[in-house]
């Protein structure tokens, strides 16, 4: 650009230009031959030095609530790389400065060195989906800033270019930059003011003399073009941030805020501590819960939040009112009725929840859900697909699951309490969830935090050993009832951003299968019509079929749903609406239609496992879907359309496992040892055996055919390279093709001398074919020529496609016999 | 790390030599034709020889024919165990007439050495010799004279007396570049000996254009411009190492024969008309060079360098 005119005192005015191509090649040399080395290597040292303080920083952030395992691993990979680079990098150097035989080699080595230079760089995105399995990992940003510090520290450790190197020193500044920002202790301050004293030394270190020559004698600015380009620098940026403004959906969000809130807006963050507009917001039960005293007055009593009843009700449809119960009710006097109506609401209320319908009408039409964060009703910090249970029923009149008349939130089992590392940890006393026979092994520490949830009930998984809320240390705050449920009973609803944090534990399934061949048959209490019961356990008997009594027989009958039957949430209701006169037939439907919701296909399983004598009951509750992860907070959202209905089994000794009928809901995990798990899959396994053992054995047998064919596959690629590669892959060849006939090169034996033998005995003119690419591969290897002439190239093309395996096998034999005669 | 050089190519001059000296050679010695190419390896890579033959082999005639192809100066040494190392570099006599001390050329003043027998006489004369052919020049009463540029000596030794005898320690045997058994000729080689006309005097086989001392240093110069890849020499180390490590080996190579090796190589590569050394070349010489200053125990050295040979990976083409 010829905006400033700069006269260098050093240069004469009217000195020459370089052309332009000279100056980059001549450029590049100073870069990699000419310039000091030793003037690269002091700048290196700096670079590394700031590179490896801005690693640092934001390790120092990430150690605040990442795991430092993975911290480590991350790191001593990179690492590991790295420095593998940086070796092969110096090995491709020398090389390539040694000989010029060495040019290939160097070549290899250099993209060796790319290779592991990449992988280092890229081991943060390698490693955070594995940490995120196991509960951990970081958000997208934090992942792109890893990969630029390690890519700041590899460009410092393997750049032979001043450029490079400044490249290193921007990315670590910027990271530098960023760190400092998103920290919240007050170290990162002094992280970067090291980096900062780092970076001044380093540019008065480097460029002060280069300042000092190249001061200008005299400077004249160009105003106007300054002015002109800044004014269309400025027009560019609002143009197009005018036509990406409504399109890009980052920047309809920073339109109405900038900092996500707690509420108010649509931008809410479940983490957000303060914000415009609380909303619903009653934050309580975590270090800066605070209240702004409303929740005393009736108008906020009154939230929008729905109950555990309603949640059902809004996904599954309200259960279908019974007529006939209003019709015998008895009249009663104006007192007792007044009496009698705050019982009769407690009762349906108290009914309404502790029973499950499968008549229910057809549900409202829910708008499809925007914003997961902020319809979400808890968020599970767990393995996705767990099934939480909610509510448990026993007995089944032939409509409704119930409890048959126990009172669900009366406290069933005794719970004590646990000091772990001053925390209060509360579990069920009595029969401990883990033991010899117990199905339940692991520990897995879990947590369920409550956003818009109205119901007393915490759900939980099967196999919960420990719960605990931070500051809670009463044991009487929490009940465990009758059907196995976690409760707070003396509130109505667990508080809102309540953190239960768990200890769960997974179902072994060896266990599991020796409890459910044991366990005694249970009682059938459950009632139905005698066409539905013929109907299911006819289906029992076609899944189950001769399957001796245990936990493949539970597996065929949950396999037999889900493979046969359709999940449909709304057929079933709208079918229902079309039948007039219906009593307790959503069953039959289910089962003639062979489609319907999850509660149908819960109650077939637990009817049919019932009739082969297992007990079984329902459960209500919600299911942690993988698709509503979110993955800012790690954590995944459970939405009012995440209710859903399974059964569980019982085993035995008090244990109950759930099982998933629902096609399209994932299975219980179960957890095996490497042997069962073998065993269980030993005809696969065997059959993968057989399958790969008969495919080696014809790949060995037809070995010669198959490099023949590569070989002509790979022929049109001679013409792509070099002679001196020509020669070597031609020579690898003939080697292979030698072993593949049964006349191997022993090691001492030149190939000269190994394929001499055969020359008499070849076809044609192929003997002297193969002399000829003797002696031009005795040349280019040995004797410094660099080209072969066009009869030595079509003679390596002519031994390439004519020295076959056949033909070295009878040149050979007939070596053989003529030696024998 | 050898620099690279770039190839030379071999002059039609260079080859007519070598093919005249072959074809005389190879008159002279019939039916050892592959033993003559050693010889003129030898020869051509500025060593000595020694043959380890039964009498009567044409060893002599051998030495003379070689000497009778360069015009070259003859000189034989029939060592005994009387002979003295002043018989060989030869002495400073008093002149009565001039009054002065003359100095009378001992046999290593010639080009062409032939000592027969020299395990037969004493280490002391052996070493006399052994100076000569390390050092090509003599020390005679504190004065030194040099030797011809091209001189070659051709050693003999009987296998089968050993009576009497003084075998050359292994430091002597390192002088010499190759040891070359000649062997009985077959049977059509006798007969054709018997059909040749035997002349003491007259012998028709130098008849014609001869060669000069000078093209014989011509050639010596053109084996030292042979290329040796650095692939080929790190083939030779490899070979070098693997008789020093060899369980049956007492003593292995040195780094002077691993020197001798590798002319004797580049010279072969120039009888093959190449002007580099290919590891066929390290092969071919491998037993005549390393035979004889191999020192084994238990099995010959020969069956030793076989299996070096066969041990160690020979270089490819990739």
């Amino acid at each position: 650009m010829s905006d400033l005119l700069i006269q260098p005192p050093s240069s004469p005015v009217n000195s020459e230009v370089a052309p332009r191509a000279e100056k980059l090649v001549r450029r590049r040399v100073v870069d990699l031959l000419v310039r000091d080395a030793r003037e690269l290597e002091r700048r290196r040292l700096g670079t590394i030095a700031m590179a490896i303080v801005a690693i640092l920083l934001l390790a120092h952030r990430r150690l605040n609530y990442d795991s430092l395992a993975v911290l480590a691993l991350e790191s001593i990979g990179s690492m590991i790389f790295l420095l593998l680079a940086s070796r092969t990098a110096k090995c491709a150097i020398s090389k390539r400065l040694a000989t010029e035989a060495g040019a290939i080699e160097g070549a290899t080595s250099s993209a060796w060195s790319v290779l592991f230079m990449t992988t280092s760089v890229a081991m943060p995105w390698i490693t955070n989906p594995l940490a995120k399995q196991f509960g951990n990992g970081n958000g997208l940003e934090i992942v792109m800033l890893t990969s630029l510090g390690w890519g700041g520290l590899a460009l410092a450790l393997l750049s032979f270019q001043f450029r490079t190197l400044s490249l290193s020193v921007v990315c670590s500044g910027f990271l530098t930059l960023f760190a400092t920002f998103i920290s919240d202790s007050p170290i990162a301050l002094w992280f970067s003011l090291v980096w900062g004293i780092l970076c001044l030394w380093w540019l008065v270190n480097n460029y002060w003399a280069q300042v000092e020559t190249a001061a200008a004698v005299r400077i004249q600015p160009a105003r106007f073009q300054r002015i002109v380009f800044t004014l269309f620098g400025c027009a560019v940026f609002l143009v197009g941030a005018f036509f990406v403004a409504g399109r890009i959906p980052v920047v309809r969000k920073l339109q109405t805020e900038l900092i996500p809130t707690s509420g108010g807006t649509t931008g809410k963050d479940s983490a957000a501590r303060r914000g415009v507009g609380n909303g619903d917001a009653l934050i309580a039960a975590k270090k800066h819960a605070t209240s702004f005293g409303a929740v005393e007055t009736d108008v906020f009593l009154d939230s929008e939040q729905p109950s555990l009843f309603d949640v059902f009700s809004d996904e599954f449809g309200e259960p279908k009112k019974k007529p006939k119960r209003v019709e015998r009710a008895q009249a009663l006097s104006p007192q007792d009725v007044k009496s009698e109506e705050g019982r009769f609401t407690e009762a349906n209320r108290a009914a309404s929840s502790s029973e499950f319908s499968i008549e229910r009408e057809l549900p409202e039409e829910r708008k499809p859900v925007d914003d997961l964060v902020a319809e979400s009703l808890m968020f599970w910090q767990g393995e996705s697909a767990t099934h939480l249970a909610a509510q448990r029923f026993s007995h089944f009149d032939g409509a409704i699951w119930s409890n048959s008349g126990v009172i669900p939130h009366a406290s069933a089992r005794p719970i004590e309490c646990t000091i772990i590392g001053q925390q209060s940890w509360f579990g069920p006393s009595g029969t401990s969830v883990q033991n010899s026979i117990s199905p339940f092994v692991d520990s897995l520490p879990e947590a369920i935090k409550f956003t818009r949830y109205r119901s007393p009930t915490i759900p939980t998984r099967q196999g919960v050993q420990l719960w605990c809320i931070d500051q809670i240390d009463q044991q009487n705050f929490f009940a465990i009832s009758l059907d196995g449920c976690l409760q707070m009973p003396d509130r109505e609803h667990v508080p809102d951003y309540t953190v239960v944090r768990m200890i769960n534990s997974r179902i072994d399934l060896e266990r599991l299968e020796d409890l459910v061949r044991n366990c005694s048959p249970g009682k059938s209490h459950k009632e139905l019509a005698d066409d539905c019961r013929l109907d299911l356990n006819r289906l029992a008997h076609i899944y189950a079929g001769n399957l001796p009594r245990g936990w493949q027989q539970v597996q065929s009958i949950v396999s037999g749903l889900r493979t046969q039957f359709v999940l449909d949430r709304v057929s079933e209701i709208v079918l229902s609406d079309s039948i007039i006169d219906s009593e307790s037939l959503a069953l039959n439907r289910f089962l003639e239609h062979r489609r319907g919701p999850d509660y149908l296909f819960a109650t077939a399983a637990a009817l049919m496992l019932d009739h082969l004598g297992y007990r079984t009951r329902f459960v209500a509750g919600f299911y942690a879907n993988p698709k509503h992860y979110v993955a800012r907070e790690g954590e995944i959202a459970i939405l009012p359309s995440d209710a859903h209905a399974w059964l569980e089994i019982d085993v035995g000794h008090g244990y109950w496992i759930p099982l998933e009928p629902s096609p399209g809901y994932r299975e219980p995990q179960y957890t095996a040892s490497i042997w069962y798990q073998m065993k269980q899959h030993r005809w696969a396994i065997a059959m993968w055996t057989l399958t790969v053992s008969a495919t080696a054995l014809c790949i060995y047998l037809l070995r010669g055919l198959l490099i023949e064919w590569v070989s002509w596959v790979a022929y049109p690629a001679l013409f792509l390279v070099n002679d001196r590669i020509r020669i070597a892959w031609l020579t690898w060849l003939l080697e292979l093709r030698c072993q593949l006939a049964g006349v191997p090169r022993t090691k001492g034996t030149v190939l000269r001398e190994h394929l001499n033998r055969f020359r008499t005995c070849l076809p044609g003119d192929l003997g002297e074919q193969v002399h000829l690419y003797l002696e031009s591969a005795d040349r280019m290897w040995f004797g410094g020529m660099s080209r072969l002439s066009k009869s030595d190239q079509a003679a390596i093309v002519q031994v390439w496609q004519g020295l076959t395996t056949r033909t070295l096998r009878r040149g050979n034999r007939q070596m053989t016999e003529g030696q024998l005669a | 790390m050898s620099a690279i050089k770039e190839p030379i190519s071999i002059s039609s001059n260079c080859k007519q030599s070598i093919d005249l000296l072959r074809s005389r050679l190879n008159k002279v010695l019939l039916g050892k034709a592959d033993r003559m190419e050693l010889v003129i390896a030898c020869l051509l890579a500025g060593g000595h020889l020694l043959l380890d033959d039964l009498p009567g082999l044409g060893k002599t005639t051998l030495a003379k024919a070689i000497a009778r192809c360069f015009g070259a100066k003859f000189a034989r040494i029939q060592c005994t165990p009387d002979l003295l190392p002043t018989d060989v570099t030869g002495f400073n006599m008093f002149n009565q007439k001039t009054r002065e001390f003359e100095f009378h050329h001992g046999p290593v003043f010639s080009d062409i050495l032939l000592a027969d027998e020299i395990n037969r006489t004493t280490p002391r004369t052996q070493s006399a010799m052994f100076e000569a052919m390390a050092e090509r020049q003599v020390t005679i009463d504190g004065e030194s004279r040099t030797l011809s540029p091209v001189f070659f000596v051709i050693a003999t030794q009987n296998p089968i007396e050993s009576h009497g005898a003084y075998p050359l320690p292994e430091a002597q045997l390192d002088r010499f570049a190759m040891k070359v058994e000649i062997g009985y000729p077959d049977r059509a080689a006798q007969l054709a000996i018997l059909n040749q006309v035997e002349s003491r005097y007259h012998d028709t086989t130098m008849e014609g254009e001869s060669l000069s001392l000078g093209k014989l240093q011509e050639l010596q110069s053109h084996v030292q411009e042979i290329r040796v890849a650095p692939a080929v020499q790190a083939y030779l180390v490899e070979l070098c190492e693997a008789t020093r490590s060899h369980e049956s080996v007492t003593l292995g190579l040195s780094p002077r024969g691993m020197l001798i090796w590798q002319r004797v190589a580049r010279a072969w590569a120039l009888l093959q008309n190449r002007d580099f050394v290919i590891p066929d070349d390290i092969q071919a010489v491998a037993k005549p060079v390393v035979g004889v200053r191999l020192i084994t125990r238990g099995q010959p050295s020969s069956n030793v360098i076989e299996s070096i040979l066969k041990e160690v990976e020979a270089p490819s083409y990739r």
